[in-house]
């Protein structure tokens, strides 16, 4: 296939003439959207929808920090098992004797 | 009738859907034009175009009006088009010789350049030598050299830079030769 024979056909291809669209091709094509169905507009409750992936991620992501801080924070500040014990027992003597003060 | 079409897709967007019809009149010679260059069978071309105005429909909101609508309607027509090669290569990839006319065949075949086909001969024969191109491939050289598209344009049109379009054009001229050469030996047996 010499080059002087491909351009030549290039150039009589390029010639070919597009076939004319058949005269109801506009009403076809607003049929086939109209069986499609218009496109609603995004709601407000579809956009929040579409958000709550990232939503969720990112409240996982804030929990995730509050426990590495909660956790970093308590290594540092060690309470004392005293203090701890006075605590609970305070809670768990006034709840169980019915005393709310 | 509004004539330009950013104001027409303004009205198209706030609910006056049978305008569409006249953005499809308006632009439905341009997408003819880009998907024959790919598909030869009328009946598929126009499923192929009204695929394409289905999806310019889609995806009117994604129409930013930073291009002029026709470009923008282009890109997706070459995508449909992408995908037809992508979808037909699984179907067809030899070359069926009885598609092609025997002028043509003749002409190819013969040392000069007697016997001229006519234009729809020799797109026909040009169809069926790209057929076994990879599609990418494909639709750069038929943008080059059928389309008469520049590099630039191409990069645009189909997202390649500028040194895939000519690797892709190069790769792909050389195989449309050795196709063609095949069709040309083909004849004689």
């Amino acid at each position: 296939m010499n080059e002087r024979k491909l351009k030549k056909l290039f150039e009589l291809a390029r010639t070919d003439p597009p076939p004319a669209p058949s005269g109801n091709f506009d009403l076809r094509v607003l049929a086939a959207i109209r069986r499609e169905g218009r496109v609603a507009p995004v709601s407000w409750w579809d956009q929040l929808g579409a958000l709550l992936p990232r939503l969720a991620f990112a409240a996982v992501l804030v929990m995730a920090a509050c426990l590495v801080a909660d956790y970093y924070y308590s290594a540092r500040q060690p309470s004392s098992f005293a203090e701890d014990a006075t605590q609970f027992s305070t809670e768990t003597l006034f709840v169980a004797n019915g005393d709310g003060s | 009738m509004v004539n330009d079409d950013a104001e027409l897709l303004e009205r198209i967007r706030n609910g006056a859907t049978d305008e569409f019809a006249v953005l499809v009149q308006r632009h439905q010679a341009q997408v003819f034009g880009i998907l024959h260059r790919y598909e030869r069978d009328f009946q598929k071309v126009e499923d192929l175009a009204q695929e394409t105005f289905l999806k310019a429909w889609r995806f009117l909101d994604r129409f930013d009006g930073r291009a002029p609508f026709h470009h923008w309607l282009s890109r997706i027509a070459l995508r449909v088009a992408l995908d037809h090669l992508r979808r037909q290569k699984r179907i067809r990839a030899e070359i069926a010789l009885s598609d092609l006319g025997e002028s043509a065949l003749d002409w190819l075949q013969a040392p000069g350049d007697e016997g001229e086909p006519a234009a729809a001969q020799a797109a026909e024969l040009l169809h069926a030598a790209m057929a076994g191109l990879p599609p990418e491939d494909r639709q750069v050289l038929t943008l080059l050299e059928l389309e008469g598209r520049s590099v630039k344009e191409i990069c645009e049109l189909t997202g390649f830079s500028n040194a895939a379009v000519r690797v892709r054009a190069h790769r792909a001229r050389a195989k449309l030769r050795k196709a063609l050469a095949r069709l040309e030996s083909t004849k004689h047996e």
